[in-house]
C-alpha cells in the first residue's frame, strides 16, 4: 500500500477563495493588534474586505469545472454559487455585529476570526468531493460555531446554548463518522464518485452494512440541517446564542449543510434512492409540520424564527425529493433568498437588543412602528417574505419548490401530491405567526414607553441590502435564475 | 487468528457503550468522555477495514478524526469551564433555562 497523489500549482489555483479566507483569517489575528482591547471595528471591516476578495476570486473561477487534490475538492459552479451565498451571509452578519457586539458587552475581535473560520468550513463543505473533506468541512464549521454560540460567556443562556450544541453536535459527528466508516468498509473508498462507481459495478444490491452506513451518514447530515427528529438543539441554540451568531447559523450553516447533503445524495448515492427517499419523505412531512405548529405557540421571536427555520428546511427537503432540474435550481434559489430574509429578521432583533434587555419577545415589539419606523418596516418585509407573500422573493422560492414537486407528480410519482398538499397547508399556517409580528408592531400599543430607536449605519445597511435583495429576487427572479441554472448538479436521470 | 469481524464487533460494542453513556450519564464531562469513546470506536473500525482491505485511506482518515477530536475537546472543556464559573455545576439536567 502506498500513497499515490501528486499536487500541482493547478490544484491550488482552483481553491483561491478558500486560500483568501485563510490568509485574511491569519492576517486578521495581526490586524487585531492595531485595535485597543475591546474595540473591534477595524477587524470587522477588515474581515468584510477579506470576504469581498474571496468573493472576487470565486467569481473569477466561474465556469471552471475541476476536480483537484485527487478528488478531494470539486470546484464547479454549484460550489461557487454556494461560496457566494456564504460570503453574502458573512458580510451581512458582520455588518450587524459591528454595532451589536459592543452593545451586548462581548466586544472581542476573535469573533470575526471565528466567523471567518466558520465560513471557511462552509466553503470546504460546498466543494467537498470526498467524505473526508465533508467531515473536515463540517468540523471546521462546527468547532467555530461551538465557540461562537458561547461567545457571550457571562450570560448563562449563551453558555447553555453552547453546551447543548457542543454535546449534541459531537454526538451526531460520532454517527456521521461511523456511517462513513461502514461505507468505507463496504465500498472500499470514501470518494463520492468512487462510491457511485461501486454501485454501478456491483452486481448485487447493497449489503445490510452498507445500508446501515448510509443511514448513519444521513442521520449525521440531517442533524446539521436540523431536520425533525434531529432538530431539538436548534431552538435552544438560536435563542441562547448571541443574535448575530444565531443569524449566521440559521442561514449560512444551514445552506452549507444542504449543499453537502444534496451533493452526497446526487453524486454518491443516486443508486440508493429507493432506500433514502422514503426516509426523507417522512422526515420532510414531520419537519414542516412540527416546525410550523411549534412556532405558533412561541412568544419569543428568536425562538419562533428558530422553529420557522426548521420548517423552511422541511420545504427544502421537498426540492431534494423531487430530484429534478427544477428542484435543484429551487434549492439554491431558496437558500439564497432564505439567507437574505432570515439574516434580515435576526438583524432587526440584534438591533433591538440592549445590554440588559433582550427585547425579543412579541410583547416588546408592540408599537414598534411608532418607535422605530425603519426597523418595523424592515421586519415587516422579512416577515412577509418568510410567509411567502408576493412580490417578495420568499413566494417565488416556495412556488419553485412546489412546482418541482408537481412536475414529478405529473411524471408519475404519485406520492408527491400529498407532500405538496401538506406543504401548502403548512405554508398557510405559517402566515399566521409571521403576520402576527407585523400586526403587533403596527396595531398594538406598547406596554411601556420606550425610547425611540436611532438607526445604526452598519446594521441599517445590512437590512437594506437584505430587503433590496428580497424585492429584486422576487420581482425579477430571472437574472438570478439564469445564473443558478448554470450551476445545478447533473442529476443522474 | 483474529479476523476482521472480531474488530468490527468490538468496535460496535464500544460504540454502543459510548452511545449508552451519552444517553444515561448526567455529568457533562462524562458525556464528553462517552463521545470520545464513540469516536475511538470509529477509529478502530477504520483501521481494521484499512488493514484488511490493504488500503491506506482509512488510516489517514483516523489521523483527521484524532486531530478533530482533540480540537473538539479543547473547545468543549473551555465551554464546560465557563459554565462551571457561572453556575457552579456541570450537570446537564441543570441546563434548563430555555425550554419549549
Amino acid at each position: 500500500m502506498q500513497l499515490d497523489m501528486t499536487i500541482t500549482s493547478y490544484d491550488f489555483s482552483m481553491i483561491w477563495p478558500q486560500i483568501a479566507v485563510v490568509v485574511f483569517l491569519l492576517a486578521g489575528l495581526l490586524v487585531d493588534l492595531l485595535d485597543k482591547r475591546g474595540e473591534t471595528t477595524t477587524i470587522g471591516i477588515f474581515s468584510i474586505f477579506g470576504m469581498i476578495v474571496a468573493g472576487a476570486f470565486t467569481i473569477g473561477l466561474w465556469n471552471s469545472a475541476a476536480t483537484v487534490f485527487d478528488g478531494m475538492i470539486i470546484v464547479d459552479n454549484y460550489s461557487l454559487v454556494f461560496n457566494l451565498i456564504f460570503i453574502l451571509g458573512f458580510i451581512l452578519t458582520a455588518l450587524i455585529s459591528i454595532r451589536s457586539l459592543p452593545r451586548e458587552g462581548y466586544n472581542y475581535s476573535e469573533y470575526y476570526i471565528l466567523l471567518m473560520g466558520a465560513t471557511l468550513g462552509m466553503m470546504i463543505m460546498a466543494s467537498a468531493g470526498n467524505l473526508l473533506t465533508v467531515f473536515i468541512g463540517i468540523e471546521t464549521l462546527s468547532i467555530s460555531l461551538y465557540v461562537l454560540a458561547g461567545f457571550a460567556r457571562k450570560r448563562e443562556e449563551s453558555n447553555e446554548a453552547a453546551l447543548k450544541y457542543l454535546l449534541l453536535g459531537a454526538f451526531s459527528t460520532g454517527f456521521l463518522l461511523y456511517g462513513i466508516a461502514l461505507i468505507y468498509g463496504t465500498t472500499g473508498t470514501t470518494d463520492l464518485t468512487g462510491i457511485r462507481d461501486f454501485f454501478i459495478l456491483s452486481q448485487s444490491g447493497p449489503s445490510i452494512v452498507l445500508i446501515a452506513g448510509v443511514m448513519l451518514l444521513l442521520a449525521g447530515l440531517m442533524f446539521k440541517v436540523s431536520l425533525v427528529p434531529f432538530h431539538m438543539w436548534a431552538p435552544d441554540l438560536y435563542q441562547g446564542a448571541p443574535t448575530p451568531v444565531a443569524a449566521f447559523m440559521s442561514t449560512g450553516a444551514k445552506a452549507a449543510a444542504f449543499a453537502v447533503l444534496f451533493r452526497v445524495l446526487v453524486t454518491a448515492l443516486p443508486a440508493m434512492i429507493e432506500y433514502w427517499r422514503p426516509v426523507l419523505y417522512v422526515i420532510a412531512i414531520l419537519t414542516m409540520t412540527i416546525g410550523n405548529i411549534t412556532a405558533i405557540s412561541q412568544q419569543n421571536i428568536k425562538r419562533m424564527l428558530a422553529f420557522s427555520s426548521i420548517a423552511h428546511a422541511g420545504y427544502l427537503v421537498i426540492a431534494i425529493l423531487a430530484f429534478n432540474q427544477l428542484g435543484a435550481t429551487a434549492i439554491m434559489y431558496y437558500l439564497l433568498v432564505y439567507t437574505l430574509m432570515n439574516l434580515g429578521a435576526f438583524g432587526v432583533l440584534a438591533a433591538m437588543r440592549r445590554k440588559n434587555q433582550a427585547n425579543e419577545t412579541l410583547a416588546s415589539f408592540a408599537g414598534l412602528a411608532n418607535r422605530a419606523p425603519f426597523y418595523a418596516a424592515m421586519m415587516a418585509v422579512f416577515m412577509l417574505s418568510l410567509a411567502g407573500i408576493p412580490p417578495m422573493a420568499g413566494f417565488i422560492g416556495k412556488f419553485m419548490i412546489f412546482s418541482a414537486a408537481i412536475k414529478e407528480y405529473s411524471a408519475g410519482q404519485s406520492d408527491m401530491l400529498p407532500l405538496v398538499i401538506i406543504a401548502v397547508t403548512n405554508a398557510v399556517v405559517s402566515v399566521f405567526f409571521y403576520l402576527r409580528v407585523v400586526v403587533v408592531m403596527y396595531m398594538n400599543e406598547p406596554e411601556q414607553d420606550l425610547d425611540s430607536e436611532p438607526v445604526n449605519l452598519a446594521a441599517g445597511l445590512s437590512l437594506i441590502i437584505s430587503a433590496a435583495g428580497i424585492f429584486f429576487l422576487g420581482i425579477v427572479p430571472s437574472y438570478a435564475l439564469d445564473f443558478i441554472q448554470n450551476a445545478i448538479l447533473n442529476l443522474p436521470k | 487468528m483474529i479476523g476482521l469481524n472480531d474488530y468490527l464487533i468490538l468496535a460496535a460494542i464500544l460504540f454502543a457503550i459510548g452511545v449508552t453513556g451519552v444517553l444515561t450519564r448526567r455529568n457533562a464531562i462524562v458525556i464528553f468522555m462517552s463521545i470520545e469513546l464513540m469516536l475511538n470506536s470509529v477509529n478502530l473500525t477504520f483501521v481494521a477495514f484499512a488493514h484488511f482491505m490493504n488500503s491506506l485511506d482509512g488510516q489517514i482518515f483516523v489521523f483527521f478524526i484524532m486531530t478533530v477530536a482533540a480540537a473538539e475537546v479543547a473547545v468543549g472543556l473551555a465551554i464546560i469551564i465557563s459554565i462551571f464559573r457561572n453556575k457552579k455545576t456541570v450537570n446537564v439536567d441543570d441546563m434548563n433555562i430555555m425550554k419549549w
